[in-house]
């Protein structure tokens, strides 16, 4: 195993060579890809935290594979042994009956359900944003789109019986900070949308244990808000009677309050409100730098559109930039909260370099906007642009 | 050679052809492993993970950028991060304090904005 190793790196040793007139990556953009527990060739942002993000190629397939699925954490003392015999989840506060539940019970005495949702993070993306800001700087693969099984919050908070006067409900994981002054992680929904038959308790991903760096072994699913709200290794749940105002919701994960969620750096918005459902987005997966582009010859534009679960109405390609444009093939939807991907057959005429770009409109009919930009980073929408080189 | 080699010598040969064909070809990744390790043994699943190191150029503050930055995270998130004035290092320097309760005193802050400036600063 040893001898094929270094067969291999000796091979890319020959290639850099090969290639050294090819400028080096500045070290920021610099991809250095890692196999951590459990997944496959990732590239690493972090290391502790883990911040792990998803090969462009692996969005080809409409089902992001555990092994690929992109990593967050935000604290750095991860929970890193799990006996699922001993863990409980457990629901606590302003209930009639608070309730300690092994995974035996969640799989055996509540209604079952499943979904296919997608899960992205609120900064997907950063990285694209200019000015820049500070934070990962992820390009389009924080994000993921799973089968979630599990149970539905709203059966959990009928069994433990939820009293008249309850608000909010908070979610916490099991992660914590090095240090005491770092706030725990936790997140809230109100009383309603925990209950609206919609959020539910995975302990399963694409059919398999969610992998310990994505939550194990439980994961709160929000389908349609960003996933600063599906909490990872979540153990406790409490219902609150008033509001809850902890850091993570009062603090972080704040955004402009205008719709197109953007602001100026010289004119930073004084009112912000905290992130919750996805902003529409399109982006490309194909033509990818390696592909040969040929004028008079048909290329596979493909990508991904997604938004809240509210609908898609259409997606459409420019090859000049955005000056005219042109309809793209909607795949069928795959299931509410899932991502849905488009395809355009797209035959350039002649060799040059073309700026292909992607916008999306949803099914209230708003276009995804040229420009946007945040202090944060957070919630992509503006359009993306591709360059292309045909031959 | 067995047929094994022999297949991994084509991948290789085949990547060199493939790989230098474009101009817009992105730089070779090189796969990383720093021994990880991940475990299943009846009803307890585990896992380690270790650090991945990343050097930093020596200048003044380097040594308190290490150990007070290195508290809550590693130095892989100023690593990945872009050139920035010198106003977005405080800021970044001043939200670990207030927010994150880092027990960094004044004096060195400045110290820690200093060196960020000086390897992650973009000149304004």
């Amino acid at each position: 195993m040893k001898y094929i190793f270094y067969l291999l790196i000796s091979g890319l040793g020959l290639h850099l060579a090969a290639c050294k007139d090819v400028a080096p990556a500045p070290a920021a953009s610099a991809a250095e890809l890692v196999r951590y527990p459990e997944k496959k060739e990732m590239i690493l942002l972090t290391d502790r935290p883990p911040q792990l993000e998803t090969p462009l190629h692996i969005f080809r397939q409409d089902i992001t594979p555990n092994e690929y699925f992109f990593v967050r954490w935000h604290l750095s003392q991860l929970v890193t042994r799990i006996d699922i015999d001993t863990f409980r989840l457990y629901v606590n506060g302003a209930v009639a009956k608070p309730l300690a539940l092994s995974m035996e019970d969640l799989r055996t005495k509540f209604p079952q359900d499943s979904m296919i949702a997608l899960a992205i993070c609120s900064g997907n993306s950063r990285g694209t944003f200019n000015p820049k800001v500070p934070g990962s700087q992820w390009a389009n693969g924080a994000m993921g789109n799973a089968k979630w099984k599990g149970v539905k919050m709203k059966y959990l908070l009928e069994a433990a019986g939820v009293q008249k006067n309850a608000v909010d409900v908070t979610y916490q994981g099991m992660d914590k900070g090095a240090l005491p002054g770092v706030p725990a992680f936790i997140k809230s929904l109100d009383v309603a949308h925990s209950m609206d038959g919609e959020v539910m308790i995975a302990y399963e991903m694409n059919g398999q244990p969610i992998p310990m760096l994505n939550g194990y072994p439980l994961k709160l699913v929000v389908p349609g808000w960003y996933a600063t709200y599906w909490v990872g290794a979540l153990y406790s749940i409490n219902v609150l009677p008033e509001k809850f105002h902890g850091f993570w919701m009062d603090k972080a994960y704040k955004v402009a309050d205008n719709k197109a969620m953007s602001e100026t750096p010289t004119m930073l918005s004084t009112a912000t409100v905290p992130l919750t459902k996805i902003n529409l987005y399109s982006i490309f997966v194909l033509p990818d730098a390696t592909d040969q582009v040929t004028a008079g010859n048909a290329c596979n534009v493909e990508g991904l559109v997604f938004n809240d679960g509210s609908g898609i109405g259409k997606v459409e390609l420019s090859a000049d930039g955005g000056k005219t444009w042109q309809a793209a093939t909607l795949n069928p939807v795959i299931d509410k909260y899932s991502w849905r991907r488009w395809k355009y057959a797209w035959t350039p005429g002649k060799s040059g370099s073309y700026d292909l770009c992607v916008r999306a409109t949803d099914a209230a009919g708003n276009v995804q906007p040229e420009k946007q930009w945040n202090r944060s980073g957070y919630a992509r929408s503006f359009i993306e642009h591709l360059q292309v080189n045909v031959n | 050679m067995t047929r094994k080699h022999i297949i991994i010598a084509a991948i290789v040969a085949g990547s060199l052809i493939a790989g230098c064909r474009h101009e817009a070809a992105a730089p070779v990744p090189v796969v990383k492993d720093a021994g990880h390790t991940f475990s299943v043994r009846g009803s307890v699943r585990e896992m380690t993970i270790m650090p991945e190191t990343v050097e930093f150029p020596e200048h003044a503050g380097k040594q308190e950028f290490t150990a007070y930055c290195g508290i809550c995270h590693s130095l892989r998130y100023i690593s990945m991060q872009p050139a920035f004035p010198r106003k977005t290092w405080e800021a970044e320097v001043e939200k670990m304090v207030v927010k994150y309760g880092a027990p960094i005193d004044s004096v060195n802050g400045r110290k820690i904005v200093d060196y960020l400036v000086a390897v992650k600063g973009n000149g304004s």
